[in-house]
């Protein structure tokens, strides 16, 4: 017989939603929280007006009353910043990507599947499948773990300061995370098309890499992308570790309180990122959704 | 390729599945299954193919049970059964060619089929354009599949199950999509396509007057049994409609 009364008080999900705004409710309690804390303290007003003001009107010059002569103009050095942004994105998103993969296959439940009978979802998985998931998941768990400002620092502790350790302090949770979701995209890709070539007597591999690889391609490329941005985020922040890409010159700024310099710096991430997703919402346009 | 259903049973567990199924078709013969949904047909399709294991009788395909044999004999046997699924199973950011020459892929050596998907040779090319003709859509060879019209994939995944160069083919409500027209001239395209390659030919079917129209030998199923198994000419209008008959109603 089915039970066809309400649940009472409330749902499984109803309970979750008051479990969530519950504990939102612990937190503000337990660390002091108050809104008043936003409101600026007597005699910051002023810093408060003269930072925002700063921002109708960004530096296109130095702000400093004293350049050293050979200086590069200050325009120069905030495109250089762009460039050398870009390109430790560009450098640790390639080195990602590359790890990523063997790392996404091993991890996904269908790359194991070597069986062709059966619904995709009960196929056995082979034994060095079984033996190796665990052990790689767990692998990339301590990679995403890890915030990429922790792998610099890390890094840096242990090797001592050279570019490529920015690289690889992106590229290490950025491979974890690109691992999980392209896994995730992977296993969860529609099963119709492996299924029909297994039908026709291809072995699993092949029903994997031409079925089901295909089927979630579009998706892991526009996560791919995404990534990419938050990977242009990141190697903007590395600089606050001594890379000259613009989260450097951003905290020179910063500390000689140059906030119109400050403004020009956050408006140059914005305009790289929003140029960035432009030109990948074109290539996509181009590749994906056709 | 001679197929035979010995009392075969599915059993989903509650639900009726497949009852005590006993029928042979000979190679060469061309056969719908009809009835009402949930009556069986896309359980005794699988049954064929090795998708579906009876939980008790036989299912016998070519001399052997596919629910009997190793994983990779099972794909030798598929080889030669070629399948138009329902849903079709076509990759859609994939040309048809890629389409067409992936379902032949399980007859090869790994490295041949490798060198087919990434670089096809031009007489392989010419063979699926050939087949794609005969089926009236030879200028999409290069075309990617989801940029095709329903009619247009579903003439794709017919030229992938020819492709193979079956024995047997299987096909799960083919006519589901398409209009009345459109059925017609495709269930006659099936029947003249086994006719042309000398394959069995096993679909199921919902339409009965257009599978008497055009098919020899109907299997008529009810809640998973034969209700009847006949040539299509000697079945009268009674035993038709008693198929759809709703259990208990007036008759």
């Amino acid at each position: 017989m089915n039970d066809l009364r309400r649940p009472f008080p409330l749902g499984p999900r109803g309970r979750l939603l008051v479990a969530f705004a519950f504990a939102g409710a612990l937190s503000y309690w337990f660390l002091g929280l108050s809104l008043s804390g936003l409101l600026p303290a007597r005699g910051a007003g002023d810093q408060l007006g003269a930072f925002f003001g700063a921002a109708l009107h960004p530096a296109v010059d130095y702000e400093a009353s004293w350049v050293p002569e050979g200086a590069p103009p200050f325009l120069s050095n905030v495109g250089r910043a762009m460039l050398e942004t870009l390109l430790l994105a560009a450098a640790a998103m390639s080195f990602a990507i590359l790890l990523s993969i063997p790392l996404a296959l091993w991890t996904s439940t269908s790359f194991w599947q070597r069986q062709s009978r059966g619904a995709a979802g009960i196929a056995r998985k082979s034994k060095l499948g079984r033996a190796l998931l665990p052990f790689v998941r767990l692998v990339i768990a301590c990679m995403r773990s890890v915030h990429e400002l922790l792998w610099a620092v890390v890094l840096l502790a242990a090797f001592g300061d050279h570019h490529f350790l920015a690289v690889l302090a992106i590229a290490i949770p950025f491979a974890g995370t690109l691992a999980k979701v392209y896994s995730e995209m992977l296993d969860e890709a529609p099963t119709d098309s492996s299924e029909a070539l297994a039908e026709a007597g291809l072995a699993p591999g092949f029903c994997f890499a031409l079925g089901r690889l295909p089927r979630a391609l579009p998706d892991m490329t526009a996560y791919t992308f995404y990534r990419f941005e938050c990977a242009v985020r990141s190697s903007a922040v590395m600089g606050f570790f001594g890379f000259p890409t613009i989260g450097y010159y951003l905290k020179l700024s910063y500390e000689n309180l140059y906030y119109r310099e400050v403004w020009t710096w956050l408006y140059a991430l914005i305009v790289l990122v929003l140029v960035f997703e432009a030109w990948s919402a074109r290539l996509r346009r181009r590749w994906v959704a056709r | 390729m001679a197929l035979s259903f010995d009392r075969a049973s599915v059993d989903y567990g509650g639900g009726v599945g497949v009852r005590d199924v006993t029928a042979e078709i000979r190679p060469g013969e061309v056969v719908a299954l009809i009835g009402p949904s949930g009556a069986g047909k896309s359980s005794l399709l699988r049954m064929i193919h090795g998708g579906l294991a009876p939980t008790s009788g036989r299912v016998v395909v070519d001399g052997r049970e596919p629910s009997q044999l190793e994983d990779a004999e099972l794909r030798r046997l598929r080889t030669g059964i070629g399948v138009v699924r329902q849903d079709l199973g076509l990759v859609p950011n994939l040309s048809v060619a890629r389409n067409v020459i992936a379902g032949s892929l399980g007859r090869r050596s790994r490295f041949a089929a490798w060198r087919s998907m990434v670089l096809p040779r031009m007489p392989e090319l010419e063979a699926v354009h050939a087949r794609l003709e005969r089926l009236g859509i030879g200028d999409k060879l290069f075309q990617r599949v989801d940029q095709l019209s329903g009619g247009e994939q579903q003439r794709v995944a017919i030229a992938r199950a020819m492709y193979q160069g079956p024995r047997l083919m299987l096909a799960d409500e083919p006519l589901s999509a398409l209009d009345p027209t459109r059925s017609r001239e495709v269930l006659e395209l099936f029947v003249e396509l086994a006719g042309e390659s000398g394959a069995t030919l096993v679909l199921s079917l919902h339409d009965v007057e257009l599978a008497r129209a055009c098919v020899p030998r109907l299997i008529g199923l009810r809640d998973g049994r034969v209700h009847f198994d006949d040539a299509s000419e000697r079945l009268g209008d009674d035993e038709l409609r008693s198929l759809y008959r709703i259990a208990g109603a007036p008759g």
